[in-house]
């Protein structure tokens, strides 16, 4: 069930990056899973009497409204809208949606303001969680590791990261730009509750929330991913991260997904 | 006391009554801030050296129904958290408190990574912050009182000294507001915050001279004092601005602003932090000599002005 609705995000995502004739693309369908596992099991639509979720990694936010239209949250018009003169859907997401507590784009932000809010929870014994959805290039950033630092010392076990490890980012291979590894260690090291999962297994994605919960840290699941999942030609291609699709290739990605569905 | 320890009281104070008051730093403010976190420890936040996060953390900690006040120098809690404040306070307009201590040349040997010389122009360019730059240890208190509920997010600009106006004067504190602390016809000398007392010195020895200028302190700069420069500069012909602060994109940048806007008759001479940076460091007055913010210095340039 989780999957079919990943896959219709996946849809949403490539109809709408042509129709709007932007890119981003490969990072929207990398974490479509992630997305599609976090809706089907959390409550976002309750402000502070709900969980809430940073989606730190703001170039990604089509995935976002894709998910929020499948789940009943975004009218077909608002979508229809995306990038358009006036519209509340940018390419990076804005506050002025009720889902989305801060609006983010600027990488290394939103790591600090998850902590904040989890702080804030936890200081008005608030027992919902703070999700945020990282992005492997934002931890080039070091404002990101300030906040990893700070989570860890607090153990804001009300905190959890999903961290899209695609490896890739606008340049090339993050070991090529900028290495992570050893990934898994470091965030250990900031003494984090540290689950390592294929992101593109939605069971295992919330296996992985589920283990969260009962964790006395901060968990971060480290969501290994493809770039650009569920289309052939653009998984592991670095020019899928900024690139818009021409009329073929939209044409060959609708067919690929669809026929997953 | 200085005027730090009296705003940390006056935080208390509110925060007594007002429990969604928290207070972060980033590891300064040692023997400052005590008095709060021994009162209220569990309101209280180190996040350690951390500027960035510290502004994160409290735009994040709003959501859950906090007013978050952050605290260190001007020079960290401005410009290394800047992109911070900018999306995350001001973008947001939520009710983060800044505290930044020791504008100026407060920290003067310290060396210039601690003069805190572009935090004003810095927050004048930001959206919807408000900010106050109190004129003594006592008006500081009753600015905290004041604004600590208003909307959006807030910077005060608060000296590490104590800082003590004349006798009889009791600045009040009104949106946009200025404080008159000398009338006087021939010219008009605006301090920003403390620098009013740099103004006053000033008045002084031209009243020597037979020269009547007036005084005033500038504490609110966003709202801006706009029109009560209009009313008190119409029928100037100068006015002097002393800051301890850049001379771009401070007060005496919102000086000038406000004359070209409003078409008014009047010279503006600006006194503040110019040139190249400087490389040493030195007391208040070394500093301020050496970017020419003296007395003397202002008291020829409003003689000049008036061609006496």
């Amino acid at each position: 069930m989780t999957i079919q609705i990943a896959q219709r995000i996946r849809l949403l995502i490539l109809e709408h990056a042509k129709k709007a004739g932007v890119g981003h693309i490969g990072s929207a369908l990398s974490i479509t899973d992630m997305l599609a596992a976090l809706f089907n099991t959390r409550d976002f639509t309750q402000a502070d009497k709900g969980d809430r979720l940073v989606l730190s990694k703001g170039h990604a936010a089509l995935a976002l409204y894709a998910t929020l239209h499948t789940k009943g949250l975004l009218t077909k018009e608002e979508l229809d809208g995306y990038c358009t003169n006036g519209s509340r859907l940018g390419v990076h997401p804005s506050h002025s949606l009720p889902e989305v507590p801060f609006s983010t784009g600027s990488l290394g932000q939103g790591l600090s303001f998850a902590v904040g809010m989890a702080t804030g929870y936890r200081l008005r014994k608030n027992k919902h969680c703070i999700y945020a959805l990282l992005s492997d290039a934002e931890c080039d950033e070091g404002s990101t590791w300030e906040a990893v630092l700070s989570a860890g010392h607090s153990k804001l076990s009300n905190l959890c990261v999903l961290l899209d490890y695609n490896k890739q980012q606008a340049f090339g291979f993050t070991d090529d730009v900028l290495t992570l590894e050893p990934f898994a260690k470091k965030w250990r090291a900031f003494n984090w509750n540290t689950i390592e999962v294929n992101g593109h297994d939605t069971e295992a994605i919330s296996q992985g929330l589920l283990a969260a919960e009962k964790s006395d840290k901060p968990t971060v699941i480290i969501c290994h991913t493809q770039c650009g999942s569920g289309v052939s030609y653009m998984e592991g291609q670095i020019k899928w991260h900024y690139w818009s699709m021409g009329d073929e290739e939209y044409t060959i990605a609708i067919n690929e997904v669809s026929a997953c569905l | 006391m200085s005027m730090r320890n009296d705003f940390i009281d006056a935080l208390v104070e509110i925060a007594e009554k007002d429990d969604r008051v928290v207070l972060l730093t980033a590891d300064l403010g040692y023997t400052v801030l005590e008095r709060f976190s021994n009162r209220f420890p569990e309101r209280f936040f180190n996040v350690g050296a951390a500027e960035q996060h510290m502004l994160g953390m409290a735009t994040g900690m709003t959501a859950a129904g906090y007013i978050p006040f952050v605290y260190s120098m001007t020079t960290f809690v401005t410009m290394r958290s800047f992109e911070f404040i900018r999306n995350g306070a001001s973008l947001h307009q939520l009710p983060v408190r800044i505290i930044g201590v020791g504008g100026g040349f407060d920290y003067g040997h310290a060396g210039p990574t601690h003069h805190g010389l572009e935090d004003v122009a810095l927050m004048r360019s930001l959206q919807g912050v408000s900010i106050f730059t109190p004129l003594s240890n006592q008006h500081a208190k009753e600015v905290l009182h004041a604004t600590w509920k208003m909307d959006g997010p807030v910077y005060y600009r608060i000296s590490k000294d104590q800082i003590n106006l004349p006798e009889g004067n009791s600045p009040s504190v009104n949106m946009g507001g200025l404080h008159c602390i000398r009338e006087g016809l021939d010219a008009l000398i605006l301090g920003l915050g403390r620098c009013s007392l740099d103004a006053l010195a000033a008045a002084d020895q031209l009243k020597e001279q037979g020269i009547y200028a007036a005084v005033y302190g500038a504490y609110s700069i966003s709202p801006s004092p706009c029109d009560a420069l209009v009313k008190t500069l119409k029928d100037m012909r100068t006015c002097v601005v002393v800051e301890d602060h850049s001379i771009n994109g401070g007060l005496g940048s919102l000086v000038a602003e406000v004359i070209a806007e409003n078409g008014l008759n009047c010279r503006l001479v600006r006194f503040g932090a110019q040139g190249v940076p400087d490389k040493t460091c030195g007391d208040m007055k070394t500093l301020k000599d050496r970017n020419n913010i003296t007395s003397q210095s202002i008291t020829e340039a409003v003689s000049t002005a008036l061609n006496r």
